[in-house]
């Protein structure tokens, strides 16, 4: 059971992290809000 | 909402062994994912309610092809984003259904026309707009936005075109959905886009602020 939890925490992390690089390759957000980026994804 | 974003990325990171920087990138795709995804479900709901939901998802698309490359203007708290988006899009949808009603057959490919153009010249001479949430800090990263923003454009252009030639404007609301779309798009480019979206912002704060003092006008 823990082993499992661990898997869908580090998918649901995993799967947050791709949406984060995905939105910070592009000019700037879909809608009209754009949160601050962090600074490890500047570039 | 920063805070509750970042509670619970740290509750995420902290089951999956993460610290530090990474649990920053975690909250903002928790961010990213629950404002667009929020906009999204509340114009698709305002369009059932008022019937056009699949021009409201066709200027959805049409946006997200443009600002993804040529960025534009924003608000800087995410409900009033949130509402900002969702009357545009409905506005868009609603204005789209209504020209299609009111335009001659003949006026649609003109009007398509007309609207690729503009969109067209605001990616030339504006594309990508910077915002100072995101600095473009590699001119080589500017120039590769840049080059997407107008070939985006351009294509949509051509199979908007394309499309109400050889269906005879025969889905006319669709096709002016995605042109309204991308005319608002480009207009969130241009410093007139971006002056009024900041009057409207501050317009949302202030009245925020007179609802519900303190609480109203969200910090950003």
């Amino acid at each position: 059971m823990k082993k499992m939890s661990i898997w869908i925490f580090s998918g649901l992390v995993s799967l947050l992290t791709f949406i984060s690089l995905v939105n910070v390759a592009g000019a700037c957000s879909w809608l009209f809000y754009e949160p601050e980026v962090p600074a490890k994804l500047r570039q | 909402m920063k805070k509750v974003f970042l509670s619970a990325a740290d509750f995420l990171g902290n089951k999956a062994g993460l610290t530090g920087e990474d649990l920053e990138v975690v909250a903002y795709g928790l961010e990213v994912a629950f404002s667009n995804l929020l906009g999204l479900s509340l114009a698709l709901c305002g369009g059932i309610f008022l019937g056009n939901s699949t021009e409201v998802l066709t200027a959805a698309l049409v946006w997200l092809l443009i600002r993804r490359s040529a960025g534009g203007a924003h608000c800087k708290t995410l409900w009033r984003c949130v509402l900002v988006s969702t009357v545009s899009l409905l506005t868009v949808g609603k204005g789209a259904l209504w020209l299609a009603a009111a335009l001659d057959r003949q006026l649609l490919l003109p009007a398509v026309a007309l609207g690729s153009a503009f969109t067209l010249t605001v990616m030339l001479n504006r594309a990508p707009a910077e915002s100072p949430r995101r600095p473009f800090l590699a001119a080589a990263r500017r120039q590769y936005l840049r080059r997407r923003a107008i070939l985006t454009a351009a294509i949509l252009s051509l199979l908007l075109l394309g499309g109400g030639f050889l269906t005879a404007n025969a889905y006319g609301s669709l096709l002016l959905a995605a042109v309204l779309g991308m005319v608002t798009a480009g207009i969130a480019v241009t410093p007139a886009g971006y002056r009024l979206l900041a009057t409207v912002d501050f317009f949302l704060d202030f009245s925020g602020n007179k609802i519900w003092p303190g609480k109203g006008g969200e910090k950003e």
